[in-house]
C-alpha cells in the first residue's frame, strides 16, 4: 500500500509521457488530488480511530481538523500569543494538535456522558457552534467567513531548524527538487507537497495502529463491543473513551494542519463545517468501519471517482469531448445529443454518483473496502496474502 | 464478613424492588439467592456491583488481605473501594456508592442471567481482556503490543482449560453454542480474579445435560472462591448451597442451610410450593416460573407494586441469622 503511494506520481507522469496520456489523465487522479487524499484520509483515519474502534460516532470531528488548520495558519502569522511568528511548522502543527486534544477533551467530557446517537448529536452540536463562533470572529481575518490565509513563507515539514532536511510544501510555494539524489528525476512542487505530507500520515497511521494494538486498544474494543461487560470486569469506561477521543483529535488536528500548510489559507466552510465530518463518515463505510487503514481506501475511491468526474480538464467529460469524432458527439440520444448529455450527466457530477455508490455501499457492503477484503481472506491483508498466493502458484 | 450488608433499599418511584435486606457472607461460603420472579435477587447483585445505586442502606466489603496473587489496582484504580482493597488492610471498604468498575476492581465479579459478553471478539480475548483489566497500569500502556504482556495470555488460557473451552479458545463468541456462553460468562467473571463471584441463573436456558456440566464447574469454582448464586433449580440449589436465603417482594424471608429452608413455612408459601415436603416434587423441575424463558422477570418487580404493603413478615430460619 504504501510503495504504491511511493510510487504512484512517478507511474502517472511516465504515463503522461506515452501515447497513452489522454486515457492516464481521465482515469487516474491527478497528484493534487492525491495530496487531498493525503489529508482527508488522515482525517477519516482519526474518525475512525475513535468511532470504529469505541463505537462512538464523532459528528463533530470536524472541530478537529479546523482547529489544527487553524492553530497553523494564525501562528504563521503571529496571531497565537506566545507562539512567535517564525516558529517551524512542524511545532506549531503539534502544539495545535495538543491544542485539539484538550479540546477533545472538553467536549467529551461532556459528551461521554451519553451514548449512541445523543453522543453523535451532541458532538456534531459543539462543532457547529465553535463553527459559528470563528464564523464571526473578527481578530482571525477581516473577513472572517473567508477564512484566513498564510502571508508569510512557505511552511516546511521536517526537522526544524534544519533547513536541508525540510521541504516547503504548497501547490506554488512548495520546493520543487530537480535531479534528485543524481537519478535524473526532477521532482515538482507538487509532488514533493505529496511526498512530505505522505511522510506525516503514514507517521500518523503507524503510531494510531499501535495504539489500537497496545492493551489501551483492546479495552476501545471491548468499550464498543459490550460496554456493561467492560465496565463490570473493572474498566473505568469513562476514562477510557476520553482517552481515545482526545488521541483522536490530536490526529484529526495533524490532518487539518498539513492542509493548512499545503492549501495556505482555510475557511470555515473548509474546516469547521459538519459537511466535513460527513466526508470523513462517508469515506470511512466505503473504506470500512473500525480497519484503520481503511478509510484510505475510501478517501482514495472518493477522490478518485471526483478526479475521473472533474469539470477541469484530466476528466472523463474533457477525454469524450475531445476523443469522439463530432458525429458520435451530436448523435441523437432521447432528443438530446450526447454532447450535452456528457455536458450534465458526467461533467462534474462527482456528488450524484458518489452518494448513489454510498447508498450501494450501505446496503451491499456494510464492511467497506478493507473489511470485506479481511473477512474473504480470514485475516489482515497482510498476514493473509501470502497464503492465498501460494495456493494460486500451485 | 466477607460481605454485610444493612437495610438495603431499592425503590424505583413507589416500587420497592429491595426491602431492608440484612444480609452477611463469610469467605468461603457458598450461597444461593433463590425466590419467585421479580423477588428482586437481580436488583440485589445490581446493587452489590455498583450497577444501581441503592435508595438506602450500606453495604461493605471486606476481602481478604493476604491476597498476594493479584497485582491489581495500580494509580489510575479508580475510587478508595479499589486502593483500599488493593493496600491489603483487611478492614472493611464501603462501596455503597461505588461503580461497577469500583466494585470489580474491589474483588465483586459477576456473570449474568442474559449472556453478556464481547460477542465478535474471540474467546481467549474475552478473558484475556478481563484478565487485564485487574492488572491496573497495564491498561494504560499506549505504546506496547499487547502480545507483549503474556501473563495475560497464560492467565486466559488456564482459566479456559478450567472452564473447558480450551479447543475454543480461536472461535468468535458470538459462534460458540449457548451452554459455552454459559461457561464463558463464569470464565469472564474469573478472569478478575474475584474475591467474591456472583452468578446469576448460569444454568438459564441450557439443556438438561449441560446442567451437569455448569454445576460441575460451579462447584469447582465455588471450592476457592466465595459465590452467591441466584437459581431457580431447585435440585441445584439443595444440592450445592452451604446456605439458602430467600427474597420475596424485595424481602429476605429467609436465610439459613438448605434444610432449615425447605422446611420453613413462609418459603413453602411463597416460593417452593410444596417442593420437597413430601417428597413430592423431587424431579429437579425449576420452580417459581419459568428460569428461562422469562429474562427481564427480577429487574423491574413491577409486578410485585404492593410489596411495601406486605412489609414485616420475616421469618428467621436455623441459627444463621445475626
Amino acid at each position: 500500500m504504501i510503495v504504491g503511494f511511493l510510487l504512484y506520481p512517478l507511474v502517472y507522469e511516465a504515463l503522461l509521457a506515452t501515447p497513452a496520456a489522454p486515457f492516464a489523465e481521465a482515469f487516474l487522479p491527478a497528484i493534487t488530488f492525491m495530496v487531498v487524499v493525503l489529508y482527508m484520509g488522515l482525517f477519516a483515519m482519526s474518525f475512525d480511530f475513535v468511532s470504529g474502534y469505541t463505537g462512538y460516532l464523532s459528528f463533530g470531528h470536524a472541530a478537529f481538523f479546523g482547529t489544527g488548520a487553524y492553530f497553523v495558519v494564525l501562528a504563521a502569522n503571529g496571531q497565537v500569543p506566545g507562539v512567535p511568528g517564525g516558529t517551524p511548522f512542524m511545532i506549531t502543527l503539534l502544539l495545535g494538535a495538543t491544542l485539539a486534544g484538550l479540546l477533545a477533551l472538553v467536549i467529551g467530557s461532556v459528551s461521554f456522558r451519553l451514548t449512541g446517537v445523543y453522543f453523535a448529536m451532541i458532538t456534531l452540536g459543539f462543532a457547529q457552534v465553535i463553527y459559528e463562533l470563528i464564523r464571526s470572529w473578527g481578530y482571525v481575518s477581516t473577513n472572517p467567513t473567508e477564512g484566513a490565509t498564510v502571508s508569510g513563507d512557505a511552511l516546511a515539514i521536517g526537522v526544524p531548524y534544519v533547513d536541508a532536511l525540510s521541504l516547503d510544501v504548497g501547490r506554488l510555494t512548495g520546493e520543487s527538487v530537480e535531479n534528485l539524489l543524481g537519478l535524473g528525476i526532477d521532482l515538482s512542487a507538487t509532488v514533493v507537497s505529496y511526498y512530505a505530507l505522505g511522510v506525516v500520515v503514514v507517521g500518523c497511521y503507524f503510531a494510531m495502529q499501535r495504539i489500537i494494538h497496545s492493551p489501551f486498544g483492546r479495552v476501545m474494543i471491548a468499550i464498543r463491543e459490550n460496554e456493561e461487560r467492560a465496565r463490570a470486569v473493572g474498566y473505568p469506561t469513562y476514562r477510557f473513551k476520553l482517552a481515545a477521543f482526545a488521541i483522536s483529535g490530536f490526529f484529526g488536528a495533524i490532518a487539518g494542519g498539513i492542509f493548512a500548510a499545503y492549501s495556505r489559507s482555510v475557511a470555515p466552510d473548509g474546516t469547521f463545517y459538519f459537511l466535513v465530518t460527513a466526508d470523513a463518515l462517508i469515506t470511512t463505510i466505503v473504506g470500512g468501519f473500525g480497519t484503520l487503514a481503511g478509510p484510505i481506501y475510501g478517501t482514495l475511491f472518493n477522490q478518485g471517482l471526483e478526479d475521473v468526474l472533474s469539470t477541469e480538464s484530466g476528466g472523463i467529460a474533457t477525454l469524450l469531448r475531445e476523443g469522439l469524432p463530432p458525429s458520435v458527439l451530436e448523435a441523437d440520444l432521447f432528443g438530446v445529443s450526447l454532447e450535452l448529455f456528457v455536458n450534465t450527466a458526467v461533467d462534474g457530477r462527482a456528488p450524484l454518483y458518489l452518494g448513489i455508490i454510498f447508498v450501494l455501499f450501505v446496503l451491499f457492503v456494510p464492511n467497506g473496502i478493507l473489511g470485506t477484503l479481511r473477512d474473504r481472506l480470514g485475516g489482515t491483508v497482510g498476514k493473509r496474502l501470502p497464503y492465498h498466493l501460494r495456493r494460486y502458484r500451485r | 464478613m466477607l460481605l454485610e450488608t444493612e437495610g438495603l433499599t431499592k425503590r424505583f418511584g413507589g416500587i420497592t424492588a429491595v426491602d431492608g435486606v440484612d444480609f452477611a457472607l463469610e469467605a468461603g461460603e457458598l450461597c444461593s439467592i433463590i425466590g419467585p420472579n421479580g423477588a428482586g435477587k437481580t436488583t440485589f447483585f445490581n446493587l452489590l456491583t455498583g450497577v444501581l445505586e441503592p435508595s438506602d442502606g450500606r453495604i461493605r466489603f471486606d476481602p481478604p488481605a493476604d491476597d498476594g496473587a493479584r497485582a491489581e489496582a495500580g494509580p489510575t484504580a479508580a475510587g478508595g473501594a479499589a486502593s483500599a482493597a488493593a493496600n491489603g488492610t483487611g478492614s472493611a471498604v464501603d462501596i455503597t456508592a461505588a461503580s461497577p468498575d469500583e466494585t470489580a476492581l474491589a474483588g465483586i465479579h459477576r456473570s449474568y442471567q442474559i449472556t453478556n459478553l464481547f460477542p465478535t471478539l474471540s474467546v481467549l480475548e474475552n478473558v484475556r481482556v478481563a484478565a487485564q483489566a485487574s492488572r491496573g497500569n497495564d491498561s494504560w500502556k499506549l505504546w506496547r503490543n499487547v502480545t507483549e504482556f503474556e501473563d495475560h495470555y497464560a492467565e486466559a488460557t488456564a482459566i479456559l482449560e478450567r472452564i473447558g473451552l480450551a479447543a475454543e479458545a480461536e472461535t468468535v463468541t458470538e459462534n460458540l453454542s449457548h451452554g459455552e456462553k454459559r461457561s464463558l460468562e463464569i470464565g469472564v467473571a474469573l478472569a478478575g480474579d474475584p474475591d467474591l463471584l456472583l452468578l446469576d441463573e448460569p444454568t438459564a436456558g441450557v439443556s438438561s445435560e449441560g446442567v451437569d456440566e455448569v454445576v460441575a464447574l460451579i462447584e469447582d469454582v465455588a471450592a476457592d472462591h466465595s459465590v452467591m448464586l441466584i437459581e431457580h433449580n431447585m435440585e441445584v440449589v439443595m444440592d450445592i448451597s452451604d446456605r439458602i436465603a430467600v427474597l420475596h417482594r424485595g424481602e429476605l424471608i429467609a436465610d439459613g442451610p438448605p434444610e432449615d429452608v425447605r422446611g420453613d413455612e413462609a418459603v413453602q408459601e411463597a416460593y417452593l410450593g410444596g417442593y420437597g415436603r413430601e417428597g413430592s416434587a423431587g424431579d429437579g423441575s425449576a420452580v417459581g416460573g419459568d428460569a428461562d424463558g422469562d429474562a427481564d422477570g427480577d429487574a423491574g418487580a413491577d409486578r410485585d407494586g404492593d410489596a411495601a404493603a406486605d412489609g414485616g413478615r420475616r421469618a428467621s430460619v436455623g441459627g444463621d441469622t445475626r
